[in-house]
């Protein structure tokens, strides 16, 4: 019994490597092509993911990572073993969950609308308009949200006006932080997410209209049949690849935006490692802790693409 | 599935090899030149070297836009004249930290680094060999050096607190008196219009702000106080007329003299409360917690503030220069129920300062290096970065005392002082070597009268006692430092986050005592056995 | 025409009368640095809320920053990096991505999880620099153009525009006689336009924007691109210093309108090039997910 298995697993080798050796010698110039880039991604991103072992030494520069003293597990042990371990993962997620549902489906009703406007020349001036913070620095824009939401800022002013209440400063607000977050945030970035959909958009047969409209289809029934299947693989495509940065937010945004007061729903991983990193040179701790999160995201990503698979019928890969 | 699996696995393969071949970031041990046959120095003679010698310098642009590299300064041109050593300047652009981390985390260092240093940290280095132990080197060839630390025991007690090992070149300031920087102000003018006097304790300021809110004197948007939430100078604000120096970091035990933190202190619960009902009361800026710079800018400017605690180097002169309407007066810092006001560490400079300049464990000629840096201590080096060059930025009275030329003080193209010398000579700040107090007041010497008087008052008020309570920088060791880094960091996290919720009234006081035994169990208590460890260890 | 009913015309109106609301306010935030970049320094750091016209005009802060050779240098090199980078970076991902949308290909799979996983998974900082400098990139402009010369994400984009071309098309050229590279260049292409339309936008606007490689690879400032100036000017000290004199009024307040100028001369010539790609767009571009 074991030898027929083995027999087999080694014939099942030489076959492959004679597929493998027969498709190569076939798609010689495709796979000529593709060297270039191979050979970027093996230089530029395989050779150094050595450095995920950093997280598991007491890493000494002048030691280098190799020679530095092995520490296993200890700076996963001490994120996770201290308070604010869950704290931080469950702001990091949930702030990524709102803004999957708040910010996410913004770029797509954007694109929709403006695919509905008539005149070109509007059309490509509220283009242009909607994608200009995109280029406007993260200090700059969040500088303004800061003066906005403070004591005499316009949003706490309209805010004091619609709810009734006196609110002074609602960045100290624990409820609203979030809130004016994935605001600022998609404030800065919707217009430029919709790039993508717009091509997409622009892509659908506009044949397909004109015998819908035949047929006696409103505008409604367009949408449903039309628009949304012709840019819903775009559409999965980009949820998926957003679901895969759950675990991940910047802390340039977060560290511009929250204060002390807010910090039970504000501190996200990155922001709290940002401050530990900043005590001292902390690359070891920041490297555990960065790798926790990939593995998550990882794992993440390759549910949603099972996931999509299973509903729609495609997913990424 | 199974043939992905192959082709994984083959392309790991790959990858490693390729990882092996980059080198694992493994470093060539330092040249480590040996000076124990090189005879010691008593003289700094120049030039250093008749040699072709470049040494590289980092250091962060602190010209302020003014100079786009050091090596163009007039100054830099003189020391390499002088010297016969060339220096090739690296500018960090960014987050310098960032930056220097990078540096040194990958081995890749310059020949001197000059930045600011924590010895702790400082120490793991050199036993690294990162940076060279300079403890030796200063012994042979740093005479300038030396000779100002002999001359002054206050240098001799804070280097004394950094250990034996000398892992840098501390900047030195040649002034005892005017180290202060933050300070409380009020408008004399608002005092005048409600017929009161300056406040020294918690219960006239207390009627002060009152009266300044009522009487709407800042017009709609009055704000009786104001700070900004810079360097945790809205942490600060009030808390020594509760007999705190401050209430986040550290500090010493103005009764028993023991190491503790503010916030185990008896006047702390007094404070969270007393500010609270300010905040709710309106007589301190709604905005205290986060309010930036610009935003103090405006309200001050606008004539909208009534007191404010801030710098008072910078700011307080831009204020009053800027609106002469603003009749700013310095006052004392509040005082407690004894009478007694202890001003915070981060309020007051040390002499012995925390920047400095590293030489590099890699450095070829270590010994022109730590030359070059010592000349920076020496008369005519020092008088070269401060005060520029003789008969073009300065020049000497009969008296023999220095002054700078209408080049920078009357500068014919109307560039400020400030821009006319670092414009073109050097820029002063984050300088090495020796700083000169005077050169710096004297390039000040167009303020009006009233900004200087209010200035130096309240330099003396910000380093009222402080020195009973402060707990100086101090050396630990790499277990000391690694035992408590991560009970720090959540204890920070905790203290800053409740003490900001106790004052905006988030959290109700009555969680006062559970909120002590929690930071007590998160960290403090450790914190502080260590810290007195430490501090016993330096002081006996 | 057909006639479009009510409630069409309803919709039409609130649909228009929204997108000017958003795009007012989207602009907002540049008008806020066109204002406070042409107003009067000192007036301006008095000014408190928002912004709706220049506090007084003035023109000191483009004088200031036209005055420095630096800008244009770094102008130069940005310049330089993004037509560089962008052509760099749209062959690697075309050529990659052409071969990844083969599904024929036995290795096509194995390598598009390689690249995928990528996107989720790095070295981090550290190990990234030490590659560069054992290449002896560091301090040259390659160190910009090509540890990020391949986006995952506009790969993906590329590889499903590639998918998106019938078969046929490819086919009836290799029975023409068409193979490799002119396959590829003369055939496919031109069929995808749009898509590298958008790739190029993206390519040539992160190219813009990124000071960080800079920050990290360069230490030369011949070398650095226009956005290093601006980094500098935006996060302005981060440790204040007592020993460095103090500032005129004058100068301090000018410093924070300089800020907003740079950033519009920054900005600026970007606003050109997206009008400019624009056009492309009408013939579609597919991001799509495969089937199966």
């Amino acid at each position: 019994m074991k030898k027929t298995s083995c027999e087999k697993k080694s014939s099942g080798f030489k076959n492959w490597f004679v597929d493998a050796g027969r498709d190569l010698r076939k798609n010689k110039s495709i796979y000529l092509l593709m060297v270039p880039g191979i050979l970027f991604y093996i230089v530029f991103c395989y050779a150094p993911m050595y450095g995920v072992l950093m997280g598991f030494v007491d890493y000494s520069p002048a030691r280098g990572i190799l020679g530095s003293e092995w520490v296993g597990l200890k700076y996963f042990k001490e994120f996770f073993g201290g308070m604010y371990a869950w704290r931080v993962i469950r702001n990091t997620l949930v702030i990524n969950l709102y803004s999957l549902i708040f910010v996410f489906p913004m770029g797509i009703i954007l694109a929709l609308m403006m695919n509905e406007l008539r005149s070109m020349k509007f059309k490509k001036t509220i283009q242009t308009t909607t994608y200009l913070p995109h280029f406007i620095s993260l200090v700059v824009v969040c500088g303004m949200v800061v003066d906005f939401t403070s004591s005499s800022g316009l949003i706490t002013n309209i805010v004091n006006a619609i709810t009734g209440k006196n609110y002074t400063n609602l960045l100290y607000e624990v409820d609203m932080y979030r809130g004016i977050y994935i605001v600022s945030s998609a404030w800065k970035n919707f217009g430029w997410n919709s790039i993508i959909y717009m091509a997409a958009l622009s892509g659908i047969d506009m044949e397909l209209y004109e015998a819908a409209q035949i047929d006696g289809a409103g505008k409604w029934k367009q949408l449903l049949h039309i628009t949304i299947p012709g840019i819903l693989p775009t559409v999965v495509t980009m949820f998926i690849l957003q679901i895969g940065q759950m675990m991940t937010i910047g802390h340039e945004q977060t560290i511009l935006l929250y204060n002390p007061v807010v910090y039970e729903k504000a501190d996200v991983i990155s922001s709290f490692v940002y401050r530990y990193g900043l005590e001292n040179a902390q690359f070891s701790y920041s490297t555990a802790v960065g790798l926790f999160n990939s593995l998550v995201n990882v794992i993440l990503v390759f549910a949603a693409n099972k996931l999509s698979k299973k509903v729609t019928g495609s997913g990424i890969f | 599935m199974k043939k992905v699996k192959k082709a994984l696995s083959l392309f790991m393969i790959l990858c490693l090899t390729v990882a092996a071949m980059s080198g694992c970031g493994k470093k060539e041990k330092g040249t480590n030149v040996d000076i124990s046959g090189i005879e010691s120095i008593t003289e700094n003679t120049m030039p250093i070297t008749t040699e072709d010698i470049t040494l590289t310098v980092w250091i962060k642009n602190n010209s302020q836009g003014y100079a786009a590299d050091y090596e163009e300064y007039e100054v830099v041109k003189e020391i390499e004249k002088r010297t016969g050593v060339k220096i090739d300047f690296i500018h960090p652009v960014g987050s310098a930290m960032e930056q220097l981390n990078i540096m040194l985390a990958s081995g890749d260092m310059p020949d001197i680094v000059m930045y600011y240093f924590d010895d702790s940290a400082n120490i793991e280095y050199v036993e690294d060999g990162v940076y060279l132990d300079l403890t030796e080197y200063i012994e042979k060839f740093a005479p300038n050096f030396n000779k100002l630390v002999a001359e002054n025991e206050s240098y001799q007690q804070q280097l004394a607190l950094m250990g034996d090992t000398r892992t840098y070149f501390p900047n030195l300031i040649d002034n005892e008196e005017y180290l202060g920087y933050n300070g409380y102000f009020i408008r004399q003018d608002w005092l005048d219009k409600v017929g009161m006097d300056i406040p020294t304790t918690i219960e006239e300021w207390e009627a002060v702000l009152k009266a300044f809110r009522d009487n709407k004197l800042g017009g709609k948007n009055t704000v009786p106080f104001a700070t900004a939430a810079i360097g945790g100078m809205q942490n600060e604000i009030f808390a020594s007329g509760f007999g705190l120096p401050n209430v986040s970091s550290t500090c010493l035990d103005p009764v028993t003299g023991k190491v503790t933190h503010p916030v185990l202190l008896p006047g702390y619960k007094d404070y969270l409360e007393t500010i609270n009902r300010w905040y709710e009361e309106g007589l301190i800026d709604p905005n205290f917690i986060a309010c930036t710079g610009q935003q103090l800018d405006s309200m001050v400017l606008n004539g909208e503030v009534g007191a404010f605690y801030y710098d008072n180097n910078n700011d307080m002169p831009k204020y009053m220069s800027t609106n002469p309407e603003l009749n700013l007066v310095a006052v004392p810092y509040p005082k407690d129920k004894n009478g007694v006001s202890y001003a915070p560490a981060s309020s007051v400079t040390q002499t012995v300062q925390k920047a400095g300049s590293v030489v590099s464990g890699d450095c070829k000629y270590p010994v022109e290096a730590v030359r070059l840096l010592d000349y920076f201590y020496s008369e005519e080096g020092s008088t070269l970065l401060q005060w520029g060059i003789k008969g073009e930025t300065y020049d000497i009275d009969e008296d023999g005392n220095k002054y700078f030329t209408d080049y920078v003080l009357n500068n014919p193209d109307g560039k400020t002082p400030t821009e006319a010398f670092a414009g073109k000579y050097f820029a002063r700040s984050g300088a090495p070597g020796l700083t000169h107090y005077s050169a710096m007041r004297a390039l000040e010497a167009n303020f009006s009268d009233e900004i200087k008087t209010q200035r130096e008052a309240s330099i003396q008020y910000s380093m009222e006692n402080s020195r009973d309570v402060i707990l100086p920088p101090m050396a630990m060791t790499e277990k000391e430092l690694d035992s408590i880094s991560t009970a720090s960091i959540e204890t920070s996290t905790y203290l800053s986050e409740m003490h900001s919720k106790f004052l905006l009234g988030k959290e109700p006081l009555s969680n006062f005592d559970k909120f002590i035994s929690n930071a007590k169990k998160i960290g403090l208590t450790k914190i502080i056995e260590v810290s007195q460890k430490v501090y016993d260890r330096h002081t006996k | 025409m057909i006639k479009r009913s009510l409630g069409e015309r309803v919709f039409n109106v609130v649909n228009i009368i929204l997108l000017i609301i958003l795009s007012l306010v989207t602009l907002y935030p540049f008008l806020y640095v066109v204002f406070a970049s042409f107003s009067n320094p000192l007036e301006f750091i008095k000014h408190d809320g928002a912004l709706l016209s220049p506090t007084g005009f003035s023109l000191a802060a483009y004088q200031k920053v036209f005055e420095k050779s630096e800008i244009w240098i770094g102008y130069g090199n940005t310049i330089f990096y993004v037509v560089a980078g962008t052509l760099i970076s749209m062959i690697l991902t075309i050529t990659l991505g052409y071969g990844l949308s083969k599904k024929d290909l036995k290795f096509s799979k194995p390598i598009m999880l390689m690249v995928f996983i990528t996107m989720y998974f790095g070295g981090g900082l550290l190990p990234t620099y030490m590659v560069v400098r054992n290449l002896d990139l560091l301090d040259t402009r390659w160190a910009i153009l090509l540890p990020t010369a391949i986006n995952t994400f506009n790969l993906i984009i590329m590889k499903t525009a590639f998918q998106g071309v019938p078969e046929s098309v490819e086919e009836a050229a290799i029975i023409d006689g068409a193979s490799g590279i002119r396959l590829l260049v003369s055939i496919v292409l031109p069929l995808v336009k749009p898509t590298i339309a958008v790739l190029v936008l993206y390519y040539a606007s992160s190219m813009w924007n990124s000071w960080f490689q800079a920050a990290i690879y360069l230490r030369d400032n011949t070398l650095y691109p226009l956005q290093m100036y601006l980094r500098d000017i935006l996060i302005t000290n981060e440790q204040t210093d007592m020993m460095q004199g103090t500032d005129s009024a004058e100068r301090q307040a000018l410093s924070s309108v300089i800020k907003y100028a740079t950033i519009m001369v920054s900005i600026v010539p970007m606003l050109f090039v997206y009008p400019f790609l624009q056009k492309y767009f009408a013939k579609g571009v597919m991001v799509g997910a495969v089937k199966g």
